[in-house]
């Protein structure tokens, strides 16, 4: 099965009405993980962005979800890294 | 461009015997398949060791019908690739740590009679956590931990906070006096900072690079923690 680790990049400490925006961005998340999409999405570490995984789509697909998310317009940067399941 | 992201190591014990007591052991299966589970969910690869190489045993407790319906074991029984990788770990002592992002050890009672003295599980945890990797381990797995040391010759839990399999659990399940060492004690004893919950509750503990659990129902907890610091960086 295929995945994609979604890497975003941004200072959360900058955006002036974060705390209002990331409980809608854990409701985009709800959704999508109630679809079987995401599996996983956490807060980096130092506020510094999120990571999110996301299963069962290809790139073009992830990047539209990505923009779904009410945080996307202040990522300054997103990286896409397609894993499968290997030995 | 983005960074490779290394897999992760897990290893397991090749000891099927506890010790004098002719009791059968082995790892504990849920507690590698729960952090695995989590490792997978996050997109992270993993290969799969053992202090012997080939089939490492499974504590048949750990095999039980109501152990076996958990849905991490149900997963992967089904799962050919892990399947096919559990028959043919790698031997600890052929492992190039340069490889891996982190090291896991599950634990299983049988690890507290190989992982404490084995070179190659010491010689990983040390090149591992030196290059900036990740050292985890869960419920009996930090056994692996008691006697591993830095290049200066410190033990690497000294002054560090820890869990892991306690004293109290030891006696609940009534090893106290078949296991070679008492966890909690031998870690204390080489300088570790142990923090015990309640017998059998879910205990995760994070210091820097080093995320250990205390029993069963801290492994997938340990996988998440260890699954942030890769994605972290």
């Amino acid at each position: 099965m295929k995945r994609i680790i979604v890497q975003t990049f941004a200072d959360f400490n900058k955006i002036p009405d974060f705390n209002e925006l990331l409980p809608k961005e854990y409701e985009v998340g709800g959704k999508l993980k109630e679809q079987g999409i995401l599996e996983n999405l956490f807060i980096k570490e130092g506020m510094t962005g999120a990571v999110m995984v996301l299963k069962d789509v290809d790139e073009t697909r992830a990047k539209e979800l990505v923009a779904t998310f009410p945080l996307f317009k202040y990522f300054e940067k997103v990286e896409y890294r397609i894993v499968e399941k290997e030995f | 461009m983005s960074k490779e992201i290394k897999p992760v190591l897990c290893v397991l014990t090749s000891n099927n015997v506890k010790g004098k007591s002719g009791q059968p052991t082995g790892y504990w299966l849920s507690e590698l398949t729960e952090a695995l589970k989590f490792l997978e969910k996050s997109g992270l690869q993993y290969a799969l060791a053992s202090v012997k190489g080939g089939e490492p045993p499974a504590d048949p407790m750990s095999l039980s019908d109501e152990e076996l319906k958990k849905p991490a074991n149900v997963h992967f029984s089904t799962d050919e690739m892990f399947q096919h990788a559990l028959k043919n770990t790698i031997c600890i002592d052929d492992v190039d740590s340069s490889k891996y992002a982190a090291v896991f050890f599950p634990g299983g009672h049988g690890t507290m009679w190989d992982f404490s003295d084995s070179n190659g599980v010491q010689r990983v945890i040390r090149e591992i956590y030196e290059a900036g990797g990740v050292v985890s381990a869960v419920c009996h797995g930090p056994s692996s931990l008691v006697n591993a040391t830095l290049s200066d010759g410190s033990y690497l839990v000294a002054g560090k906070n820890v869990a892991a399999f306690t004293n109290s659990e030891e006696a609940a399940v009534q090893a106290t006096n078949i296991v070679p060492f008492l966890l909690e004690t031998a870690l204390k004893n080489h300088g570790a900072l142990h923090h015990a919950a309640p017998d059998w509750a879910k205990n995760v503990i994070v210091d820097g690079r080093l995320v250990t659990g205390q029993n069963p129902a801290s492994a997938e907890g340990v996988g998440e923690e260890v699954a942030k610091i890769i994605l972290n960086k």
